[in-house]
This record gives structure tokens, sequence and C-alpha cells, in this order.
């Protein structure tokens, strides 16, 4: 600090007495006292010079000299420039390099590309290249960026809650080595999350071999039971694996196909694959879903039915009725009707057809589904079972907690994850583990389980070591380090083989475990392309041991609410909630903020009195929770919902953020709410939602018709004719409204996140938002989601306003903001019929951290207090390409370009690209008869359309 | 001792032998107070931004920009009164044009302190000036802003210059009547050498009415520039040709109820009752009557159009008529124009106290109007998705109370040290009535 | 009884032409000053850890410029060099000098040397060196004839005009390709630049028209 203090002094001194010419070296050499002279002559500038007080006076006097008309006396402040000792090899400062690799979340690989400047991360893109992944990326992919950068990331193991050397975890864990070596593993337990990585598992045989005695157990904060399932159906362990890709009529019974979590990915691509070819006239693309609370599935269907999560089974029931498979429990008309339509299309489209039931719901119904699928053909093409990667299979967490329970367990090792905040209330995890005698904790952060652990051990990021994992469809991905951890961390792989005093490197034993099938070259191109070519499993002959008859509990609904536990689709179950990129993340239904809420149906809203944010306690069992009230129109009318993942204890980020609903999970039976009376303000990014008779969003019946024609409007000015003449094309009938276009933009376009009171007061920054909208009945309306950019309208409303030329039209058809020319009248954000501007309030930048400010991309200007800015198409990477092409004498390539958005986009929804050009995928699309302007009556000439949704999945009647 | 004489003393020995000075003390600390509070809010907003108001996306105008309206509008009168009526001879405004020429320039300057302290770069206010600089970069003429930064500039220059060389004569006949040495040389240096000569006399007239001339269209002009500031917006409730009118009438309208305030006040506080005679308010009376019935015509036109420019425009109309401001719009219609209704009796006119209540209501009611143009057509605009509400906030307030601050400092120090009334005009006009 | 002597009037007519004459030369003052090289920093020349003389190394040696800023051929910023660079040559000659000793030192420590920046712009201005250079622009157009510079200074104001300025019209700065590197220029005329500049214009499609706005340098 004093350093800088002294520098800051230095600087002020200097250019008050002005720059000096050297006559002669021998000036030079006087330099050092010289600044000596000056450290003792101005000591009180080096005092002044320090702190916040310090930076808050200098803003008042920049103000107050600014308006005394001074301010032109401002002089470019001296820079310093520290090159490389040594260059690195195929370093070329300035340029970016990419690296394929792979996140992992709750076990299942997530293929990347990583684009590094300077040894840095600054972007993330999923890796196409790997088959398990056709593109585009999920928010928590474009997020686990910041998760490197994390300042509460914990960076030196902590014994006792007090930070100490690796040197004593290592002595710590030879006598433990030591312990186990004689006792055979009496009384050591692993505890880890849900495990992918075949070099992990590895390690963990290795470990359980080594010492006979000590068990390994895996949980998963969400609840699957999809596996036992699988397991009693067929007689054998398989992992299951749907092809949306292929089914042209699909049937989800309370399963989010399509929402956030670690499958999101694939089933997004495989959707929009399907889409597009319905699009393009191959086949249907029908997707009913019944669920108790909208989910962006169910928004996403054709065919979508409020039900309450217990009538599920009876409803599957019907549908398996239909298909002559089992007998069906007693339904309602609706129920009746929909179990029709559904088992009409599954018919109508045998062996193209799936049936999918939400992983939390019991085996039975899971077996019932699977028995459909095989009915209908569809076993092997859309729903396929894969041969069980791995021999050691783990054992439950209830088990561990009996035995801990019981006292039997004399050492936990925590392997990744927080059990002690995410394990449901009825498990009693958190007593239990209180009683073990030597606990450790591996982990990112010092969390609820670390804080409570003997010894807890930082863990490193996916972005900095070795590992590897399996996509969704079983092709190993290759996680390779995008940077050289610059915490005291250390990985899964290393922890593990330090405690079976393994020497060899995280690398060694990431390619030990592929040694055998692969020389060096193959590995070489392994690491370049992100996965090892013909590692996915062979199928299973799925032929059912059990016959298909199905006991399933004729689970009548007894009047009374009922509760839906569900992870959330911004912090899933609380391993984001240190993330600030997702904890502003609009949720794609509610557009909340910043916490979690107690979901209700309208008509409950109404029969109770309640109103957004009325704080009520929530009742099941001998639990409860209390937070504040968000009304849900289509959700089921006796349904209650609460996401996981809020009410955190630690984290300068997460904690007191939302309530935390794990007490609740699991619970049976009636819930109560009781209303306290208070109210809580929650933090939404849209108050209105109703589309009323406003077409924002429009809708065609078949994929075959079109919009009516917009009659031409008059205009006192030409068309913008350039070459390029860039523009987007958002085709809505694609959009899902999962929010990775708002993640990947968020982290290419240095966008601050600004806090929850920010967003309250309507000041969140996001350039690119997705509105949501419904028309129709609160019980069941039409839910539309709606990506809205900046426009770059060719009559731009903000350019005329803007009195300083900040807001001006770039020859190729970009609406330009200049920052640096930007003095904040707001007039062009007043003026804008979109409002897609973004103003800087505060300061939201300055006071960054340095990790904060280490994964800001180099090539976007950050923004300053009291600029306006907004969406820009992603400027710099036009720039490069132009740059490119210019450099080789040719025009840009379609398709070279691609926005943030675009590239986020896991259904290729937004399409960017030259329009002047009649044959680049965005002209196809706006020539498609289902293109539209938004607010064509503001007649701005928008250079970003929609294509109107598309009411039913199939051409046919 | 002649009526002349008695009219030129008493208003030239005010500043000397101040009639009211402890009155004018607490009054005068009370503004001081309110300066400073001025001051506190702009300091708190240098140092942390124009995000401790309440502004917002959609609301990214605020208080700055209606209380920059409605100062400017106060301005008006000023100018009308002295400006206009003095070309058209009416020889009744001499008893009111010096302090209400003051009170439009210091509304002007309260005005102007706006529309840059709510920039979000403040210093860099005067790059909406054309100047030359090394970034080869100009103002953009298309925007109403760059002539908002005109029309302020241009009408402070007229109104001092013109305020200026009015009182000029007053100023001699202060300086010649001054016993103190310091009074002597104070009012001698400012006026100039005047030694009432036939010469001075001619120029002085020449010059004036010039100035007069000059003035005038500004009225005009300046709030039909600032109307552009919203009718060049494609925000429905703003895009309307009826806006230049409209906020011309307005300024008026406020500027009239300001000026009966102040008239009535200074009337009580200095004892001008036989120069403010009541037939001066009961004038003011009527021109309040007047531009507030014009200004209804406004409103109603407004509506009017409303209803045949399509559906949007008229979405904005019920909701100010009944949306989350609707408090603003009635406000308006109440304050604006109820009151207002008494004028049309000659005995109510000739009121001091309810001259004053009128003025005082209208006031409030213009402000009301200002925040209702703005707002409600702001925070529910085009798309439903962007909709969003506008809560005034604590540093909202003060920085408005403390423009209140600066008014008041400004206009009191006017009050105690400059003639307040054109004594010679006076005088002239009695004369002519004597000889007439 | 006369306060002011009627000398008092000329003070008045003197104060009024001071104050117009204020009026007119402050504005005058400001633009002198923003054009002086104190304000564009022109000439001045930065208290650098190491006097390296580019008078020495491409005058007298005539390494070319792309040896020690590699990339600028390919990169937006042409980068100073490692220290190993400065060191393939000093490893073997000057291998005691004094004035290298903080180059050594870097070497050993593995501290970057801390050069003070000369040609700076602001960071909102992104400056890409490749495709100048690949237009044509020589090195010296904007850095200045080095060859003549013993420590390094700013050869051009680098603001928003100078930048303009050729933006509008590139002809005169564009030479030949294979040249952008020769510290001294080929000694042609401004019209053989224009001429020649004007040919490569066609030949590459340069449109000053679109060179000059905004998004070009500021995002």
């Amino acid at each position: 600090m004093s350093e800088g203090a002294l520098n800051d002094a230095l600087v002020a001194v200097r250019s008050a007495k002005g720059r000096r010419y050297w006559r002669s070296l021998d000036e030079l050499v006087d330099r050092a006292d010289f600044r000596h002279r000056l450290k003792e002559e101005f000591p009180a500038l080096a005092r002044a010079a320090s702190g916040l007080n310090r930076r808050d006076l200098l803003k008042c006097l920049g103000g107050t000299i600014a308006l005394a008309g001074l301010d032109g006396c401002e002089r470019a402040p001296d820079e310093e420039a520290l090159p490389y000792v040594v260059q690195p090899e195929g370093e070329v400062p300035g340029e970016a390099r990419h690296y394929a690799s792979a996140l992992e979340l709750d076990g299942v690989a997530q293929p990347i590309v990583g684009e590094t400047r300077a040894a840095r991360p600054i972007k993330l893109e999923g890796n196409a290249a790997h088959p398990s992944c056709s593109g585009g990326s999920t928010p928590f992919m474009q997020a686990a960026l910041l998760e490197l950068y994390d300042p509460d990331r914990s960076g030196a193991p902590l014994y006792m809650g007090r930070p100490t050397e690796w040197a004593r975890v290592d002595r710590e864990l030879a006598q433990l080595r030591m312990r186990l070596d004689t006792t055979g593993g009496e009384g050591f337990r692993l505890l880890t999350g849900p495990v992918g990585s075949p070099t992990l598992l590895g390690q963990i045989e290795a470990l359980v071999g080594r010492w006979p005695q000590a068990r390994w157990h895996s949980w998963s904060p969400v609840t699957d039971r999809r596996a036992e399932a699988i397991e009693s159906w067929l007689g054998m362990p398989a992992k299951r694996v749907i092809h949306l890709a292929d089914a042209e009529a699909v049937v989800a019974l309370d399963d989010d196909l399509l929402g956030a979590g670690p499958e999101q990915l694939w089933h997004a691509n495989g959707w929009g694959e399907r889409r597009r070819a319905y699009q393009a006239g191959e086949g249907a693309a029908l997707l009913l879903v019944a669920e108790p609370s909208p989910t962006i599935t169910g928004v996403t269907a054709g065919d979508r039915l409020p039900v309450a999560e217990a009538r599920i089974g009876a409803l599957l029931s019907g549908v398996a009725a239909r298909l002559e498979i089992t007998r069906s429990f007693p339904l309602n008309a609706e129920e009746e009707a929909w179990a029709d339509r559904a088992a009409e299309k599954l018919r109508n489209h045998a062996g193209r057809s799936l049936v999918s039931v939400g992983a939390h719901h019991a085996p039975e119904l899971h077996k019932l589904a699977f028995a459909i699928n095989e009915k209908l053909g569809n076993l092997g093409k859309t729903e396929r079972f894969l041969q069980p990667a791995d021999a050691l299979r783990p054992e439950p967490l209830q088990a561990l907690v009996e035995e801990m329970r019981a006292g039997e367990v004399a050492t936990l090792f925590v392997l990744g994850g927080n059990p002690v905040y995410a394990t449901a209330g009825c498990t009693g995890f958190a007593e239990a583990f209180a009683r073990v005698p030597l606990r450790f904790h591996a982990g990112l952060h010092a969390d609820e389980t670390g804080s409570r652990s003997h010894w807890h051990l930082p863990l490193a990021h996916h972005l900095e070591c070795w590992s590897d994992g399996r996509g969704m469809e079983g092709t190993v991905a290759v996680t390779q380090p995008l940077v050289r951890p610059w915490l005291a961390v250390r990985s899964r792989h290393r922890l593990l083989a330090d405690l079976m005093e393994d020497r060899r490197s995280d690398r060694e034993l990431v390619r030990a475990t592929w040694s055998d099938q692969h020389d060096d070259t193959a590995w070489e191109q392994a690491l370049l392309v992100g996965h090892i070519p013909k590692t996915a499993p062979a199928p299973v002959a799925s032929t059912p041991t059990t016959s298909t008859s199905f006991a399933l509990s004729a689970s009548e609904p007894e009047r009374g609410l009922r509760l839906a536990v569900r992870p959330d689709p911004s912090v899933w179950d609380g391993s984001f909630a240190s993330n600030p990129w997702l904890q502003e993340l609009p949720k794609p239904l509610t557009k909340l903020t910043w916490g979690n809420a107690v979901h209700v149906s309208p008509a409950l809203a109404a029969e109770r009195g309640l109103a957004n944010g009325d704080l009520v306690r929530v009742r099941a069992g001998i639990r409860s929770i209390t937070g504040p009230i968000w009304v849900l129109p289509g959700q089921e009318a006796d349904t209650v919902l609460v996401h996981l993942g809020y009410g955190r204890e630690l984290g300068r980020v997460s904690q007191g953020v939302g309530f935390n609903a794990y007490p609740l999970l699991g619970e049976k039976g009636e819930v109560f709410l009781d209303v306290l009376g208070g109210r809580e303000e929650l933090a939404t990014t849209q108050h209105h939602f109703e589309m009323e008779e406003d077409e924002y969003v429009r809708f065609v019946e078949t994929a075959a018709k079109a919009l009516p024609p917009e009659p031409p409007k008059a205009n006192f000015y030409p068309p913008l004719k350039s070459e390029p003449a860039w523009g987007m094309a958002i085709d809505l009938d694609l959009c899902i409204g999962c929010n990775a276009c708002i993640t990947g933009c968020v982290a290419e376009n240095n966008i601050p996140m600004v806090g929850k009171e920010e967003v309250a007061k309507g000041r969140e920054m996001h350039w690119l938002r997705v509105d949501r909208y419904y028309e129709g009945s609160p019980e069941n309306p039409t839910h539309a989601f709606q990506p809205v950019p900046c426009m770059h309208c060719e009559d731009a409303p903000c350019e005329m306003g803007c009195p300083v030329n900040a807001a001006v039209h770039s020859p190729d058809g970009l609406n330009l903001q200049v920052y640096n020319r930007c003095i904040g009248t707001r007039t062009c954000s007043s003026y804008c019929p979109y409002k897609v501007r973004r103003f800087n309030w505060f300061d939201y930048t300055g006071e960054d951290a340095p990790e904060m400010k280490a994964v800001r991309n180099p090539e976007v200007t950050v923004r300053s207090r009291g600029v306006m800015e907004k969406c820009t198409y992603c400027i710099q990477r036009i720039s490069k390409a132009r740059i490119e092409a210019k450099k080789e004498n040719r025009p840009i390539r379609d398709g070279e370009v691609q926005t943030a958005c675009q590239s986020a986009c896991p259904t290729q929804a937004i399409v960017f690209g030259d329009q002047s050009d009649l044959d680049t995928a965005v002209s196809r699309r706006k020539a498609s008869g289902r293109d539209y302007d938004l607010l064509p009556e503001a007649n701005t000439r928008p250079r970003t359309t929609y294509q109107a949704r598309i009411r039913k999945g199939e051409t046919s009647e | 001792m002649t009526r002349e004489a008695q009219v030129t003393r008493e208003v030239v020995r005010i500043p000397e032998r101040f009639p009211a000075a402890r009155e004018w003390r607490w009054m005068f600390a009370f503004a001081l107070a309110l300066l400073a509070l001025f001051f506190v809010s702009v300091g708190v907003l240098f140092v942390r931004g124009p995000g401790i108001w309440g502004n917002n996306i959609p609301v990214d105008w605020g208080f700055p920009i209606s209380n920059y309206v409605w100062w400017l509008g106060i301005g008006h009168a000023g100018t009308l009164i002295s400006a206009m009526l003095l070309l058209l001879g009416q020889e009744w405004r001499n008893a009111l044009n010096r302090f209400a020429e003051a009170m439009t320039l210091f509304a002007v300057v309260c005005a102007g302190l706006y529309p840059i302290l709510h920039l979000g770069r403040p210093w860099r206010f005067y790059w909406m000036a054309p100047y030359p600089n090394t970034m080869d970069v100009w103002p953009q003429f298309k925007s109403p802003l760059t002539w908002d930064f005109f029309a302020v500039l241009t009408y402070l220059i007229v109104s001092v210059l013109f305020w200026y060389i009015g009182i000029i004569p007053d100023l001699a006949s202060a300086r010649d009547r001054a016993k103190k040495r310091r009074w002597q040389v104070f009012f001698g240096l400012f006026a100039l050498g005047w030694r009432g000569s036939a010469r001075h006399w001619a120029r002085w007239q020449t010059s004036y009415r010039l100035t007069a001339a000059i003035a005038v269209p500004l009225v005009v002009s300046v709030h039909s520039e600032i109307s552009m500031l919203f009718a060049a917006g494609p925000i429905p409730g703003w895009n309307s040709t009826v806006f230049p009118p409209y906020f011309v009438l307005g300024a008026a309208f406020s500027g009239f109820a300001v000026v009966s305030m102040l008239t009535v006040w200074l009337r009580a506080m200095l004892g001008l009752k036989d120069l403010v005679q009541v037939r001066h308010l009961e004038l003011l009376g009527l021109l309040l009557l007047v531009t507030g019935l014009m200004t209804a015509y406004g409103y109603v036109a407004e509506v009017f159009n409303a209803a045949y420019a399509g559906k949007r425009e008229l979405t904005t109309l019920q909701d100010r008529l009944f949306g989350a401001y609707a408090w603003s719009f009635w406000g308006a219609i109440l304050f604006n124009f109820a009151p207002l209704q008494l004028m049309w009796w000659k005995r109510w006119r000739r009121h001091p106290l309810v001259l004053f209540g009128v003025g005082l209501s209208v006031t409030i009611g213009m402000w009301l109007e200002r925040y209702m143009l703005l707002v409600t057509s702001l925070y529910r605009d085009w798309l439903g998705s962007s909709f969003g509400y506008f809560h005034a906030t604590f540093w909202d307030w003060s920085l408005f109370a403390g423009t209140i601050g600066v008014f008041l400092t400004l206009f009191l120090l006017f009050v105690r040290f400059l003639p307040v009334i054109s004594a010679f005009e006076v005088t002239k006009s009695i004369d002519e009535e004597a000889h007439g | 009884m006369q306060i002011f002597p009627p000398a008092a009037d000329t003070a008045v007519r003197f104060a009024v032409l001071v104050l117009v004459i204020a009026m007119v030369g402050l504005p005058l003052g400001a633009w002198e000053y923003l054009q002086s090289t104190y304000e564009t920093q022109v000439g001045w020349v930065q208290d650098q850890p190491v006097p390296f003389s580019h008078a020495h190394h491409v005058g007298d040696d005539g390494i070319d410029c792309r040896y020690c800023h590699t990339s600028v051929e390919t990169s937006a910023r042409a980068n100073l060099p490692p220290t190993h660079v400065c060191m393939t040559c000093h490893s073997q000659i000057w291998t005691g000098a004094p004035v290298l000793e903080p180059v050594r030192l870097s070497m050993a420590t593995g501290e970057p040397i801390r050069w003070r920046r000369v040609a700076q712009l602001p960071d909102y201005v992104y400056f890409n060196h490749s495709i100048h250079i690949d237009r044509g622009v020589a090195c010296r157009e904007c850095h200045g004839d080095v060859t003549d510079m013993p420590l390094m200074r700013r050869a051009k104001p680098f603001t928003m005009q100078f930048c303009l300025d050729c933006h509008r019209d590139p002809a005169p700065a564009l030479g030949p390709r294979e040249l952008v590197t020769h510290p001294q220029g080929l000694g042609w005329t401004e019209a053989q630049k224009r001429a020649h500049g004007e040919r490569v214009m066609r030949k590459l499609g340069i449109k000053p028209d679109e060179l000059d706005n905004c998004g070009v340098c500021h995002r």
C-alpha cells in the first residue's frame, strides 16, 4: 500500500513539476536519490494517498475542479510495461489461445473450449468436437469461469479452522495411511458426490483394494431414483441416455428435461436439432408435459397439463393403459384427455417417441415408463441403456449416516461437495457427522462442511487441474488445466494419490488411465480435440428381467397442499451460491434474482389473500422454513414449490441470501402455509408478465404457416445499405429460455453485477435479457420467452437524442455506443422503445477484487461511472474477423463472426451475420414467413428480428 | 417634496435603511440553511454518482429534468412582464418588472444547474458546446439537448443584460442619495457613471428596448425548445406536436404564480403599498386566470389528441388518469385550476392573501404536472417487460430543496442591496399621468 | 461630492476591454495548451531502468524492428522484447556493462524489467499493429525515425486528431509493405507518396469514409 502511495506521490509530484529532458546520462544516475529526496520532501502526499477516503476525496475534487472547467489540463498518467523474461513457447502477447477441456457437474463431463489471454482463462464455450455436445453451453458452464476466480475460494488448508501448511496435511495423511495399513481401513469412509471421472474411480478402487475395510459412499443433493429403477428392471446397473434429437413425440411427466443441470446441454442440443428438423419439414417435434409447477420444459411444450406431483403415477398408468400395458387408475376429465393425446402421439410415432419420468419419482414409475418405451420400440433408439463403465459401486448416504450414528466411523473423508448443508433434513447427516472423531473435507470453499471438519483441504478448480470424465453419451472427455493454480490447492486425484503415497503427477495419473489403449500421438490428439474417441460404453441388451406387473401405489391426493422441492435454476443445489453471475441471473420463469421464494398458484394466492413478497412459514412434518411468496401462473392449484441452494451460513456473496429449503427435502405428507404478516422485497427484473393484446411474441399454428405480411410503412429515411450489413435473427420457437445467452454475454462483455438492492431498483446491467410473457388463463397460460438484445435499429431514436455523438451508427449497420464520449445524459435510454440500454449509476467496476479484474475480457472496455452501455453485437469479435479478413484480402465468411449469445445458445436459436448477402444463415432465417420486427409501430427498422413461435409440434391435420 | 421625489427616495433608500431588517435576517438564515443542503447534496452526488437518486431503467430521467423544466418555466414570467409589456407600453408593469426580472434571473440559474448535475459525468458537460478540440468531434446538432445548452445560455445572458440595463438609472440615483461612502462606491461602480443626461437617456432607451425586443422571442423559443426534449422522443405521452405552445403557456402560468407570491410578500415586507397598488395585484390575478385557462386548454388538447393518436397514446392516457402515478395528474389538475377559479371575482383578485394562496397552489400544481409528464410516460413506455417504477429518494428531495435555497439566497440578497422597484419608471409614469 | 475621478471611465473601459480579450484569449490559450508538447508529450523522454538506445541498435547496428518487436505483424500488440532477447546478444557483448545490470538482474531473478511506456494510448482505444503494418503503414509514421533517438521519445502527438488525420486521408501514409520497418523512409516526395498510397487504396479497397467511424477504434 505505502509503495503504491509513494508511486502516487511521485506521479503527482512529477506531473506537478512537469517532465524533464535528459541532457546527459548522469542526470539519469541521480534519479534514484532524486526519488528519495521527493519522498522526504512530500511525506504528506504519501500519507494522503491511501485507502477509500482518498479515492472519494479525489473523485469529489475531480468533480468540482471539472465544473470549474479546469478539466482539460488532465494528462495521461505514466504507465509501466513489463515484458516477459522468457516468453513461453507459442505465446503471442495480445493474442488468445484456445484449449479443449471439460468441466464436471454432478459426475457428468461438460466439454468446453477455454479461451486464455496471457495464460488467464477469460471465456468458456461448449466443445462441439465432443460427441456429447453439438455446440452451445449452459449458464453453469459459462459461470464456471467466475467460480475459478471467486475471491472466496479457500486458498490454504485449514486445521480446526486455522490456516496451516500442506506439509502438516501430508504428515497427517501419512499417519492416517499407517493407521489404515495396520487396520486394513477399519472405520475409514470416503464420501463423494456422483463420480464420473474414470481416473478418480480407478483411484477409489485402488483405495478400497488396499484397505478392504474402508467404504466408499456417494450422494447427490438432487434425489435420483432412476438408477435403482434401472437396476431392478434390467437386473443390472446401467447408464440411461435419451436422444431427443430422434424423438418426434416426447411425453415428460414431471421431468424437467431442458431445465438446468448436468444434462441440460445434451438435451437442449437434442431438442434444438429435432425442432429445427421439424421446421425444415422432416417429421414432428412434439413435447407433452405434465408437471406440478411450470419449468422451461413445460413452457417449451406444445401441450402442458398442470398436475399434482402425486398424480403423476396415475397419469402415467393412464397413458400405459391406453397402450395396453397396465390398468389405469381413475383420472379426472382433464387428465383423461391429456392421457388420450399423449398415448395417441406416442403410438403415432412409435419407435421415434419417448416417455420419461422425473428422476425423483418412485422406481415403479420409471419401470413403467421403460416398459412403455420398450413396447413402442423406442428402446435402443430414443432411450438407450449403456454398460456401466465402473465395476465398483458406491454405497448410499443413509447407510453412512447409520454407521456414523453407531460410532463405527473413525475417519470420514469428504471429497468435494458440501453434505452438511446439502443433505435432506430427514437424513440427519449433520448431527451424525459431528460424532465422527476425525473429519476431512476437501472442497472449493471452506463451507458449512469445511468449517465443521477438523481438516479442510482446498480443492483445485476444474480449470486448473488434470482430470477426465464421461459426457452424457459416455465418451470420455479429458480435462486439462487452462491455468496454473495461484492458490495452495490440490486436485481430487492429488489428494487420493497423496493418501495412498502415489508419487505420480496428476497428468501421469490421468494419462495412465488411458495408457493401455492410446499411444502418445493419440493422446496428443485427444488433448487437442478434448475427448478420447471410441470410449463410449456399449449398449446393454435391454431385456427386462422383471415381469411388467407394476405395484403402483394408488396415491390418491387427499385434500391439502403438496410440497415440491427442486434444485434452483440459477444456483443449482447451492454449489454456485457464491457465484455472482448466477446469483444475479434472473430465474427463467419468475425473473427473480438473489434469492428464492415460496411459489404458489394464483388460485391459492387468491384463496389465502397472498401477494408477492408476503412472508410465510412452510411446515411439513416436523420441519419448517420461512420465505417470501411468489405467485406463479401455471402452477397446480395445491402445489407449493421451493428451490434449494440458498440460505447459506458462509460466503461473502451467498451468506444470508434466500432461505435454506433442504430441511424440507424428502418430507412427505401435507404441508401448511402460515402467513407471518411481514414482507420481504424480492429483486425481480420483470414486473409485468401479461402480454395482453400486444404481440411482443407472435405465434403461428404449424411450421408450414406464415405470419400475415406487415404493411410497408412510410419513412423519411432511405433504408441503410452496406456490405456487410450485420443483423441478428432470434427464433423464438427454438428458444427454451435457459439463460445461457445471458451468462455468455456477461462473460464476454465484462458486465458488472450490481447486487440485490440495485436490481430491485431496476438497475441490473445485463445487455441481453430474456423476457417472459404469458397469455391466457393464469391456471394454465401459454408462456413464451423472448431474448432481447439491442435491436440495432436502422432509424435509431437513441442516436437522434445524444447531444455529444456518443450514440452513432457504423457503416456496417451497428448502433455504436462510444463509452469514452458518453457524458451520461441518458437521453438515448429515455428514447429507446426497447429499453435495452444500461447505465452505470455508480462506479460498479472500480472497487472489484483483483481476481474479479482478472476474469475480464481485455478486448472490451470496462465502463466507468456515469456512462451508458448496451449490446454491441460483440463488436470486438466483428473487429477481429474484419482485420483477419482484410489481412487475407477476402470478405468475412458467413459464421466467422459469432456473437457471445449465439455461441452460447444450445439450440441455435440465435443466428448472426451479414444480411446484405442473401446466402447467409441470418438472411435465410429472415426470409422465413415467421420473421417479424419487435414493435413494428415504432418503425425503427430493427436489425434484430424474431421468428414466431410455432404452437403445434407437427404439421399433420 | 414632490410625489416623484418621494417615490424615488422610498425605493432607493431601501437598501440603506432596510425596513424589515429582522424578518430579512430570519429569512436569510433559512435560505442559507437550504443553500448548505444544496452543497451537501452536490458533494454526495459527485462522490457517489447519480445512483443516489431514484432514477432507473426505464425512468432514467427523474427529478433533475422535471425540476429543470419547472424552474425554467418560472423564469419566463419575469421576461414576459418586463419585456413584452414594455414593448406593449403597459405602464403598470413598472411597479413589478424589476424584481420579476430578478426572479427570472435566479430561476434560470437554478434551472441551468440541473442539466449539468444530472449528467453521469458532469465534469464533461462542456462537450455539449461546439468548441475546437483535439478529438475532432462536434456536438450532435440533431439532439434537442444540444439546443437546450444554447437556449439556456442565451436566455441567461439576455436576462442578465436586460435586468442590468434596466437597473442602471436607479443605481445612479441610489448612488446620489447614498450617505455612507461604501454605498456610494458600491452603487457608483455599477451605475457606470450615469448622469441622467439627455444623451444617456436616449441611448438607454434604445438599448433597453432593443434588449427587450431580443428577450421577447426568447421567451417563446426557449421553452418550445425545452419541450422538444420530450416531443422528439418516440415515447407515448411525449411524442406530440402540442408540446411547444403547451410548455410555453405552462411556463408563463407558473411564472406569474411565483411573481404574484413575491409581489404580495415584498409589498407587505417593504411596505410598498402605494407603489405596488391593489390594481397591480388585480392585474396579476387576471394574468394568472388567463394563462391558467390557456394551460387548461393545453390539457384538453392533449387528451383530445391522445384519443386520436392510437392505442399506445390511449393506454398512456389511461395510465395517467388511473395508473400508479394518478395522484400526480389529479394533483396537477387540483392545484392548478381549483383555487384559480377564485380569480373570476374582482374582490378575491384584489385580496393579497388569496392571490398569494392561489400563486402557491399553482406553483405546486405546475411542479406536479412536470413530474407527471416525465414519469408517467417513461415508467410504462412500450414493452411490457421493461415497465418499472420510480421512487424519489432523500437526495432527490434534498437537491430540490437545495436549489430553492439557491434561489432564495440570491433573491434575498437582491432585495436587501438593490432597488427592488424601478423608481424612475414609476415616477415617469406618475409624471405622465400628471401632465398627460 | 464626486466619488470617481474622470479617470474612472477609462478604468472601466479598460476593464471591459480586458474582459473581452480574456473571453477570446482563454479558449485560444486552452487550444494552444492542448496542442503543446507538454500535453501531447511529443519529444519528452521517459526515465528508463536501462538507457536503451534505438539510435545505436537500429541506426548503427541496423537491427530490424521485428527482431525485438516480434509480434508486430501478427498481433494487435508489437510487444517489448522478453529479457532473454536482450541477452541473446548481451550474454556475448557488453557482458559487464554497468548500465545493463538491470537486464542481467532480470534474467537472473526472473523479475521483468519495468520499462516506462513512451507510445501509450488510453485503454478505450483499440489499436491493432498488424493491420496497419499489413496495409503498409510504416513504423516511422507514428514512432518517428528512431535512429536519432538515443533515448526513446514520443515522435507524434497521439491525439485522436492525429489518428483521424490519417484515417480520413490514408494515402500519404501507405508505403510499400516490404519496407514498413525502414527507419528513414524512401525519400519520396509527397506527390510520390500520395500516388503510391492511392494505388494501394484502390488495390486493397480502403475506404476512408468507413475508416473514421467510432467503432473502428472504440468498443
